[in-house]
């Protein structure tokens, strides 16, 4: 078998790259060791609107659970700051429908596709990378490309394979878990996100409610990978604190997001790494499929680029643009989230009191100079000479 | 000095095969293939990241004896 190009991972990432160059003509194969695309969801489905327009994903309501209009934040002792908008600001996906409906976009396109057909190595010959080993049912295959894209996820074995260091010390992962479920006698309202924060409650990261009915919900949590605790451990404690019943439990979905930092080198030779193979990953929030549109979407113009002029040296060019762009963007964030990750709960409620003051729709927006801002100028903050200083840092 | 040497042991009926302790270990000691959860004993240096990782505990640190 011989391709332009072989995409390895079918999430993300790997069907938007596979769409892009498929739609300019180039010989492509993506390929995914599921059985079924999309199935099982390692994911808490929120996906901002602006994202479908972006990256010319039709909305199309068979991948479309509901539409969200803002968020909830609650600080450890109940204070609420929410973000609402009067307009829909993302939605809460069905991933496995959404996954698939990509990869059959991928298709549409005039890439091929083969489910549940899994890498197990590079082809090397001459000193050079020549193509990708699989099995599909068993059967070994070997697949000849001029370039290979990891665009195999957080557990990436592509990108090691060619010799990229993305080894993920535990503290540079968030340990997810989490439940769909039905919600018994919680309220929440369905048309906004809700997030809960608190050192006792997740450390360093948050339990998330996402609603997909009036009582249906992803409910998770992610953690310091490094947390001597485990997720699920306090992600149960949380439900019980909160009187919430788990017997109506449909889905459990276990997951590890890299959020430490993001792969210096994104290509090496003709492997080419996106998503959350690269750890391209909001290190704040934990979302990481926006990131791999965006990495696939620079990925793919200059792998054309370096096809068409037969020059491998042009990918070193994603490198360069998706660090000047979304790799300079998610180095701040980086830098926010260790701030945010030293506040103690009392300071986490004063901050939460503070914003709730502050101009919405900027927060929800994520203009971060403007909580800052609003937090330096706070009563409660300015006793808080630790919280200050690091503030100040962040300015 | 040399970490106390374990062996990871995984429960199988726990395992949801989500790749974390793959992408925590530093020596490709763990891997998941065709649906399988394999660990390789002679590459493993016993650092105990995956046990860490993993986010329903279904890794333990089996201590070894030193030859
Ligand atoms: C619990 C949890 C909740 C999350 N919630 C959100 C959220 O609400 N919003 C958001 O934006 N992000 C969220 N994320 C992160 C998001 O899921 C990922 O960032 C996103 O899926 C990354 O896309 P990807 O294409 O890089 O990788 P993936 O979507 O992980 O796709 C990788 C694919 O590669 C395949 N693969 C792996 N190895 C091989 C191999 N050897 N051969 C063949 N195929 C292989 C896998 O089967 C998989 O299909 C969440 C993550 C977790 C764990
Ligand atoms: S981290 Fe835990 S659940 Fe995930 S694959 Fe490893 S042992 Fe299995
Ligand atoms: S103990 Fe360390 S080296 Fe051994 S399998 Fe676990 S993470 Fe890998």
């Amino acid at each position: 078998m011989r391709y332009d190009v072989v995409v390895v991972g079918a999430g993300i990432a790997g069907p938007i790259l596979a769409r892009n160059l498929a739609k300019q003509g180039f010989d492509v194969l993506m390929i995914d060791k599921k059985a079924e695309i999309g199935s099982p969801k390692r994911c808490a489905e929120g996906l901002g609107i602006g994202n479908f327009k972006k990256y010319d994903i039709p909305l199309d309501k068979r991948f479309i659970n509901r539409e969200i209009y803002g968020a909830a934040i609650y600080s450890p002792n109940g204070h609420k700051l929410e973000l609402r908008y009067n307009r829909v600001s993302g939605v809460i996906l069905e991933r496995k429908i959404f996954d698939k409906m990509l990869a059959y976009y991928a298709g549409k396109a005039g890439a091929e596709v083969m489910a549940k057909t899994e890498a197990t190595g590079l082809i090397r010959s001459d000193g050079k990378i020549k193509g990708i080993k699989a099995r599909h049912e068993g059967e070994p295959l070997e697949i000849h490309a001029d370039i290979i894209v990891a665009a195999d996820g957080v557990e990436s074995r592509v990108a090691r394979w060619a010799g990229i260091n993305s080894f993920l010390p535990p503290h540079e992962l968030d340990s997810a878990y989490e439940y769909e479920m039905i919600l018994e006698g919680f309220e929440f309202d369905p048309d906004m996100i809700h997030l809960y924060f608190g050192n006792e409650v997740a450390p360093r990261g948050y339990v998330w409610i996402f609603p997909k009915d009036d009582d249906r919900a992803n409910v998770g949590i992610g953690i310091n990978g490094d947390n001597p605790n485990t997720a699920k451990y306090y992600l149960e404690k949380w439900l019980k604190e909160n009187n919430i019943k788990g017997s109506k439990i449909l889905e459990v979905n276990v997951g590890g997001v890299p959020v430490g930092g993001f792969l210096k080198e994104l290509t090496k030779e003709n492997v080419v790494v996106v998503g959350d193979a690269a750890r391209q990953v909001n290190p704040m929030h934990g979302g990481g499929m926006a990131e791999a549109m965006e990495a696939a979407t620079i990925a793919s113009k200059w792998i054309s680029r370096a096809l068409e002029e037969g020059d491998l040296s042009l990918l070193e060019n994603y490198t360069t643009e998706w660090w000047a762009n979304d790799g300079e963007r998610l180095m701040k964030v980086l830098e926010i989230r260790k701030i945010s990750e030293k506040l103690s709960d009392d300071e986490l409620d004063a901050a939460v009191q503070a914003l709730s003051g502050a101009d919405a729709e900027k927060l929800a927006a994520g203009d971060y100079r403007q909580v800052f801002k609003t937090l330096i100028k706070h009563p409660k903050i300015l006793l808080k000479p630790k919280m200050l200083k690091l503030l100040r840092e962040a300015l | 000095m040399p970490l106390p040497k374990v062996k990871i042991d995984v429960i199988r009926e726990k395992c949801y095969l989500c790749g974390s302790c793959v992408a925590v270990c530093p020596k490709e000691a763990i891997i998941i293939e065709n649906d399988e959860w394999m660990f390789f004993q002679e590459k493993c240096i016993s650092c105990k990241f995956c046990v860490l990782a993993c986010p329903v505990g279904a890794l333990n640190a089996i201590p070894l004896e030193e030859e």
